[in-house]
C-alpha cells in the first residue's frame, strides 16, 4: 500500500483546535474569504471525511488541491499542527482514491512525466523558449480554455525566453579554491539542473571559494518534492529511493541544495521511505545553500557590488525549514548591497511546486499582488532561493527587473574587481 | 406568514438569493464547504447550514436578510469565527450571512480618532492601520490577530487590556446594523454623547440575537508614551491572587493583570518560548501604562507589591521586542492547551477579585473528583477565569465528565457572587447556564427587547435564551412562563 492512501491518520487532525489562527496567514483564505480554503478548514472537511459526515467529492478535492502548501498556517498556529503530514497524505489519499475527470488526469500524467526527469524536460524547455521567442505563446494563450492547453500556455509563459547558461559538468570533484574546509556534493535535481545552470554554477563558486571540495555526481534525478507536494505519494518515494541509492555511498560532509522545495522534502525523507536508515542518514546531511553557508561563516573576499536587492522568502525556505535570517545575513555580508522586503513579505507568490500549472487562477492573482509589492522597492534585482518563486516573479514583473537566486549574487561580488 | 413547509421555503431561498449577491458569493451546493461553516472557535458543537453568503457589501447583507424575513428562514452573522461559545453555530435549516469578505477600512480619522471600518476587518489590523498616526483601538482578545470587528461588536469582547479601558462597548461610537426584517439602521453616532435611548449599547454584546453588523466607528485612542511590563513569578497560585489583591489596594490601575498557573505556563511556554519559568507554581504579567513619571512611579509600587507578597522571581520586558514575545505566550495559551491534551473546554467565568485565590483551590478540588486536569489562565485584575478542562474525546465518559466540569465551575462562580461568562458570551454553550443566574423576569424582559428588535425570531435563534429544546427538562433551569403556557407568547 503507498504512503499515506488510508488519508491522515485522526490523532493528527484532532491536534487541530479550530481556533482560526492561521486564517490571517493562508493566502488561499486572503483572497477567497471561504472557510473551505483555509487551513482549518481544510483539516476540518479531513476530519469530517473521517467520520464519514462528507464524502471524497470533487469538491472535497478542489478545496485540497487549492492549497499551496506554502506552511505559513505552520508558523501561525499556536498547536503546533503538522499540517504538511496532513495536507501530503490528505492529497496522496484522493490520487489513490479519487477518480479524477480525465482532463485533470491528463495534465498532471503530462507533468510528471516530464518535469522529474532533466532529460525528458531540457529538450523541451529549449523548444519552449524558442517558441516563446517566436510568439507562440500568444497562439496557445488564445486556445486556452483548461486543460491540457492551458497548462502548456501556463509552462510556456513561466519559461524564461532563453534557456538558461551551461550547466557545469558532472560527475566531477571541483576542489577548494581557499584553504579546505571540508569536502560537499551538491544536489542538482530536475528543473533547476535544466533552468537554472548559473545557481549550480555558482553555488560551486561559492563553496569553493569559501575552501570546501564540491562534489558534482552525474545521474541524480528528481528528488521527487514536486510529487510529494502533489500527492504522488508512490512517485515521490521511488524517485527519493532512487536518489538515496545513487548518493549514499559517497563521502561529503553534507550534500547542497540550492532549492527550497527540494530541501523541505530531502530533509524529511522519512516520511517517504519509513524505516528505511539510509534515506534517514542521507537526509540528516541535507543542508539548503544558506544555512549552509551561514553556519560555517563567510571567509572569503566579497567586493562591493552597488545594488538595491529585493529578497523574497521563498515559502518553502522560510516556513519549511525555518531559514529566515539566514540568506539576509549572507545578502548583507556583500559589500554595498542593501537588502529590502517586500509588504507582505511572507505571503506565498503563487509558484508552489506545479500549483502555477494546475491552480493558474489562484497562482496569478498572488504572482500579480507579489510582484507588485517588488516593483514597489524599486530594487535593481529580486533574489530569492527556490527557482520556482524565480520563474513564478520573473513571469509577473516587469522584464527589466532582474532576478537571481542569493548565490548568484555571492558569486558575482567575488568576481568583481575590487574599487 | 408563509405557510409552505420549511425545505420548500429553504428551496425558494436557494433560488433567488444568487441573483442577490452580484458581488459576493452564495455556497450552496458545495457539501464540504457548507460542513466547514458548522461551527465555530468552540468545535463541540456544530450544525451544517443551508446555504453560506459571502457578502460584499451592506446592500447585499440587506437584499439576504430581507429575503429570509419573507421566507422566514433563520440565519446567523459570522465574522472569523473564533467565537468560544458557539454564538456563530448555524440554526438548523439556517443561513450563514459571513462578513469575512468585508474587510476594508473605510476611513482612519487621526484629528477626530475614529475609524470607520467594516465588519470582517480583523481587529488587529485596525491598530496597524492606525499606527502611523500614533493611534491604536484599545480592546485586545487573545485572538486580535483573526477575530473580527463584526464579531467583536456582537460579542462585546473583552481583552487583557481591558481592565483599565474598558471592553468593546466603550470603543464603538457607532454601528450600522441590518435589522432582522431588512431594514438599515445606523444606531449610535460620531460625538460621545448622543440623546434618547442608547440603542447602540443593546445591540452590543447581543450575540447575533438582534441584527447583523455591516459598518462600525471605532473609538482610537493615543498610544500611551511609556509602558513597562513585568512577569511575576510565584511558590504558589494563593500569593499571586493576593499580590493582585495588593495592586488594586495600592491604588494602582495597571493596564493588565494576567495570570498564569503551572500547567498553563507550560503550555504557552511550548507554543511560543516566551521565557517564562517553567518551575514557578503561577505567573502575573502585569502591565503599566500612562506617562513616563507615572509609569515609572507605579512600576516601583508594583514591584513593592509582588515583593510583599512573596514573589521569588521579577522580569521585566527590556524592549517592545520582549514585551511582544511575553503577550505573545500569554495570548496563545488557548490553542496552546492543544499541546497538553488532544481536547479541551475554555471555561469563562467571573468571580469577585478577592476570591481569586479560594475559588482555585476549589476548581482543583473539582478537577480531582472528576480526575481531570485544568490549567488556569486569567484576565486577574477583572476577575474573569479561563480554566482549561483538559479530556481526551476518544474517551465518551472522559468527554462527559469534561463538559460536567466545566459547568460546574462556571456554577460555582455564580454561587461565590460572580457571573457565567466574562467575555465569552453565553451563545449555544451558556444558554441553559442563565437560569443559574437571572429567574425568569429577568429573561422575560431580555426577550421582549429581543422581539422588539426580531419579532420572527429569525436572527440567530437558539442562542443566549434557555430553551426547552437545548436545555431539555433539566429541573431548576428552564420552567416554562406562564405567557408561554397560555400560548400569548413565545420563546426563541
Amino acid at each position: 500500500m503507498s504512503v499515506g492512501a488510508t488519508g491522515p491518520e485522526r490523532k493528527l487532525i484532532d491536534t487541530c483546535v479550530h481556533c482560526g489562527f492561521c486564517l490571517p496567514a493562508c493566502p488561499t483564505y486572503q483572497l477567497s474569504s471561504n472557510e473551505a480554503e483555509s487551513p482549518r478548514g481544510r483539516i476540518d472537511l479531513m476530519r469530517r471525511y473521517s467520520d464519514g459526515a462528507i464524502g471524497l467529492d470533487a469538491d472535497f478535492v478542489a478545496h485540497i488541491d487549492s492549497c499551496l502548501g506554502c506552511m505559513a498556517c505552520v508558523k501561525a498556529c499556536p498547536s503546533g499542527v503538522d499540517y504538511e503530514t496532513l495536507i501530503v497524505e490528505a492529497r496522496s489519499m484522493i490520487q489513490a482514491s479519487f477518480q479524477r475527470p480525465s482532463r485533470q488526469r491528463l495534465v498532471r500524467k503530462a507533468i510528471f512525466a516530464v518535469m522529474p526527469y532533466p532529460a525528458r524536460m531540457r529538450p523541451l524547455a529549449r523548444l519552449g523558449s524558442l517558441s516563446k521567442r517566436l510568439g507562440v505563446e500568444r497562439i496557445a494563450k488564445g486556445r486556452a480554455s483548461g486543460g491540457l492547453a492551458a497548462t502548456l500556455a501556463s509552462a510556456l509563459a513561466l519559461l524564461p525566453r532563453a534557456a538558461n547558461s551551461a550547466v557545469p559538468a558532472r560527475n566531477r570533484l571541483y576542489t577548494a579554491s581557499a584553504p579546505r574546509r571540508g569536502a560537499v556534493g551538491l544536489l542538482t535535481g530536475c528543473v533547476s539542473s535544466v533552468l537554472f545552470g548559473s545557481t549550480e554554477q555558482a553555488a560551486i563558486d561559492v563553496l569553493r571559494a569559501e575552501g570546501f571540495d564540491v562534489l558534482v555526481p552525474g545521474g541524480q534525478g528528481c528528488c521527487g518534492a514536486l510529487a510529494e507536494h502533489a500527492g504522488e505519494a508512490p512517485l515521490a518515494a521511488r524517485l527519493a529511493g532512487a536518489l538515496v541509492a545513487r548518493l549514499g555511498r559517497e563521502q561529503v560532509d553534507a550534500w547542497i541544495t540550492t532549492s527550497a522545495g527540494c530541501g523541505s522534502t530531502l530533509k524529511s525523507y522519512e516520511r517517504l521511505l519509513p524505516g528505511n536508515s539510509a534515506a534517514r542518514e542521507f537526509s540528516g546531511r541535507v543542508r539548503d545553500v544558506h544555512e549552509f553557508l551561514y553556519q560555517q561563516g563567510l571567509r572569503a573576499d566579497y567586493k562591493p557590488i552597488g545594488m538595491r536587492v529585493a529578497y523574497h522568502p521563498a515559502c518553502h525556505l522560510a516556513n519549511a525549514q525555518g531559514i529566515v535570517d539566514e540568506p539576509l545575513a549572507l545578502l548583507r555580508a556583500i559589500p554595498g548591497c542593501e537588502v529590502v522586503l517586500p509588504g507582505q513579505s511572507g505571503t506565498c507568490c503563487g509558484s508552489a511546486g506545479i500549483y502555477n500549472l494546475v491552480e493558474p487562477a489562484t497562482a496569478q492573482a498572488l504572482g500579480k499582488a507579489k510582484a507588485a509589492s517588488i516593483a514597489e522597492l524599486h530594487a535593481d534585482v529580486v533574489a530569492t532561493g527556490n527557482p520556482g518563486c524565480l520563474l513564478q516573479i520573473a513571469r509577473y514583473s516587469d522584464p527589466g527587473l532582474a532576478s537571481a537566486h542569493p548565490v548568484e549574487l555571492l558569486a558575482r561580488s567575488l568576481r568583481a574587481s575590487t574599487a | 406568514m408563509p405557510i409552505a413547509s420549511r425545505s420548500d421555503r429553504i428551496a425558494e431561498f436557494k433560488r433567488r438569493v444568487v441573483e442577490l449577491v452580484p458581488d459576493g458569493e452564495c455556497i450552496i451546493g458545495d457539501a464540504p464547504a457548507l460542513s466547514s461553516y458548522g461551527a465555530d472557535g468552540l468545535i463541540r458543537f456544530r450544525q451544517t447550514p443551508e446555504v453560506v453568503v459571502l457578502a460584499k457589501s451592506t446592500d447585499e447583507v440587506r437584499a439576504v436578510v430581507s429575503l429570509c424575513a419573507e421566507l422566514d428562514v433563520p440565519f446567523v452573522g459570522r465574522g472569523s469565527g473564533t467565537g468560544l461559545s458557539g454564538g456563530a453555530v448555524p440554526p438548523a435549516q439556517g443561513v450563514v450571512i459571513a462578513a469575512s469578505a468585508m474587510k476594508g477600512i473605510v476611513e482612519i480619522d487621526p484629528v477626530d480618532r475614529i475609524a470607520v471600518v467594516e465588519p470582517g476587518v480583523a481587529n488587529l489590523v485596525v491598530s496597524e492601520r492606525a499606527a502611523p498616526f500614533g493611534l491604536y483601538y484599545a480592546p485586545d482578545p487573545s485572538s486580535q490577530s483573526v477575530c473580527s470587528i463584526g464579531g467583536n461588536v456582537a460579542e462585546n469582547s473583552g481583552g487583557a487590556h481591558c481592565l483599565k479601558y474598558g471592553f468593546t462597548t466603550n470603543h464603538v461610537l457607532a454601528i450600522e446594523v441590518v435589522l432582522p426584517d431588512g431594514s438599515v439602521e445606523v444606531l449610535g453616532g460620531e460625538s460621545p454623547f448622543e440623546p434618547g435611548l442608547d440603542l447602540r449599547s443593546s445591540f452590543v454584546g447581543s450575540e447575533g440575537t438582534l441584527g447583523i453588523v455591516t459598518k462600525v466607528w471605532l473609538r482610537l485612542m493615543s498610544r500611551p508614551e511609556a509602558v513597562r511590563t513585568l512577569v511575576a513569578d510565584f511558590n504558589s497560585v494563593e500569593s499571586a491572587g493576593a499580590a493582585v489583591s495588593a495592586i488594586i489596594a495600592a491604588g494602582i490601575v495597571p493596564a493588565a493583570i494576567e495570570m498564569m498557573d503551572a500547567l498553563a505556563i507550560e503550555a504557552c511556554e511550548k507554543a511560543v518560548g516566551a521565557g517564562y519559568s517553567l518551575d514557578a507554581a503561577a505567573a502575573l504579567i502585569v502591565e503599566v501604562d500612562g506617562s513616563q513619571e507615572e509609569v515609572d512611579a507605579l512600576y516601583e509600587e508594583l514591584k513593592t507589591a509582588c515583593f510583599t507578597c512573596g514573589t521569588t522571581k521579577i522580569r521585566e520586558a527590556a524592549d517592545q521586542a520582549e514585551r511582544s514575545r511575553i503577550w505573545l505566550g500569554r495570548k496563545a495559551a488557548f490553542a496552546a492547551a492543544g499541546r497538553l491534551a488532544p481536547a479541551y473546554i475554555v471555561q469563562d467565568g467571573v468571580v469577585p477579585r478577592t476570591a481569586l485565590s479560594s475559588i482555585l483551590g476549589r476548581i482543583e478540588e473539582l478537577a480531582n473528583q472528576a480526575g481531570l486536569r485544568v490549567a488556569n489562565v486569567f484576565h486577574a485584575g477583572d476577575g474573569n477565569l479561563h480554566p482549561l478542562v483538559l479530556y481526551n474525546p476518544d474517551s465518551a465518559q472522559e468527554s462527559e465528565a469534561a463538559e460536567k466540569l466545566a459547568t460546574e465551575i462556571v456554577e460555582l462562580c455564580v454561587e461565590i457572587g460572580g457571573s457565567i461568562t466574562g467575555e465569552h458570551g453565553v451563545g449555544l454553550e451558556k444558554a441553559c447556564s442563565m437560569a443559574a443566574m437571572f429567574d425568569d423576569g429577568d429573561l422575560e424582559a431580555m426577550q421582549r427587547l429581543r422581539v422588539a428588535f426580531d419579532s420572527q425570531g429569525i436572527s440567530n435563534p437558539g442562542k443566549v435564551f434557555p430553551t426547552p429544546r437545548l436545555c431539555g427538562d433539566a429541573p431548576g433551569r428552564y420552567r416554562a412562563h406562564a405567557l408561554e403556557l397560555s400560548g400569548e407568547a413565545v420563546r426563541f
